[in-house]
């Protein structure tokens, strides 16, 4: 390289020092955008007209937010990890969580990067120590957050995964996106994704309505 | 640049981004790069006609097929850079949507912070912060978009 680039290069390193957090590992940048799909869930819960509150796994309010670092099991105690309570009034409430294992129908545990819950199948597990099953999921997200076009192999992955899982709601959520994977995804009426999630654009606001439908069904069954 | 000179930003920045802690982003674009670029070939007569992106196209006929392109390497450093430029924005975005989220968010607790925390018989026990205080994505991104700005307009000088 040039004297210029080198510059140039050396002043883009010095400009990225320190990393930030969010950046350190693959798995923060995951972390922050699970987060953000549970605060759609949240706000949809609430369009919907549910209230919403927040408990650790200990059942104590929190005083901070500790999200797992996917995946987990629900009934881990060794952060005071904190879930959303949606209650709808009319239907047994439910727990929205971040990075949990699920029992699929072969009866082998899957990670849902936001799951929502039937409360009494997630209290049964806590005290238990078991993973909730997928038949108690209302909906269940897979998340992906990825700084290039979507590898093929992650469009697969969902693919096999929901065809394990229960939930009436899965859905596949990108921050990019990838043509060909939206191909795959697309081939089939009964698989809801999202790409280019990201807050502020439009895409965000097509979720946070799936999520709606969600509690919508809910609340009618 | 010449394709010799672009490939020398492409490994000198991948090093450099490694080097930071940023091999999970170079990983994945090392990865689309191998693939390479996903093409529909359409063939009449035998004779294959010019490949084109790959479009979200459900049709299909017995004349059209994929294949791949493999980057160039004034595609390959873009790929990088765009993938550092997603990393740094949709971080900055997040961390703000969130903690705005929660802030505003009575029922949440007043900390505004969250903290993302493994299972330690899964998978580690560090913990890190990553929405609270400042938003250091943003504070990044902020000093290194316009050099990437700047890296882009001079391999775009060929």
């Amino acid at each position: 390289v040039t004297p210029d680039e080198a510059q140039l290069l050396a002043e883009i390193r010095s400009a990225l020092t320190p990393l930030p957090p969010s950046l350190v590992n693959s798995s923060h940048g995951s972390d922050i955008f699970e987060a953000y799909i549970l605060t759609l869930v949240v706000a949809a819960a609430r369009f919907e007209g549910g209230t919403v509150t927040y408990e650790t796994v200990n059942g104590t309010a929190p005083a901070q937010f500790f999200f797992r670092t996917s995946p987990g099991h629900i009934y881990s105690r060794l952060h005071p990890y904190t879930h959303a309570i949606i209650d709808f009034g009319t239907r047994p409430p439910l727990e929205a969580h971040v990075g949990i294992l699920v029992a699929g129908r072969s009866h082998v545990p899957h990670e849902c990067d936001v799951a929502v819950l039937d409360r009494a199948e997630a209290e049964d597990c806590r005290r238990n120590r078991t993973e909730p099953r997928s038949t108690k999921l209302t909906l269940s997200v897979e998340a992906k957050f990825y700084t290039t076009t979507l590898s093929l192999n992650l469009a697969r992955a969902f693919i096999g995964l929901i065809s394990d899982l229960s939930t009436s709601f899965p859905c596949f959520v990108a921050n990019t996106t990838s043509p060909s994977a939206m191909r795959l995804l697309a081939a089939r009426k009964d698989r809801d994704w999202f790409d280019q999630v990201m807050a502020g654009r439009p895409s965000v606001d097509l979720l946070r309505a799936f999520f709606a439908t969600a509690f919508h069904h809910y609340k009618a069954r | 640049m010449t394709d010799e000179e672009l490939d020398e930003v492409f490994s000198y920045l991948s090093a450099l981004l490694s080097d930071l802690g940023l091999n999970w982003l170079v990983a994945q674009v090392n990865e689309e790069i191998q693939v390479g670029r996903i093409v529909t070939r359409t063939f009449h007569h035998g004779e294959p006609e010019e490949a084109e992106p790959l479009y979200l196209n459900t049709k299909t006929t017995g004349k059209t097929v994929i294949g791949t392109d493999p980057y160039r390497p004034v595609d390959r450093v873009n790929l990088l850079v765009s993938a550092v430029r997603v990393a740094l924005a949709d971080c900055a975005n997040l961390e703000a949507a969130v903690g705005q989220f929660f802030s505003d968010d009575s029922a949440a607790p007043s900390a505004g912070v969250v903290i993302s925390a493994p299972d330690r018989e899964i998978s580690g026990d560090n913990e890190v912060v990553i929405v609270g205080g400042d938003n250091h994505a943003a504070t990044a991104a902020q000093r290194t978009l316009p050099l990437l700005d700047e890296l882009t307009r001079r391999t775009a000088e060929q």
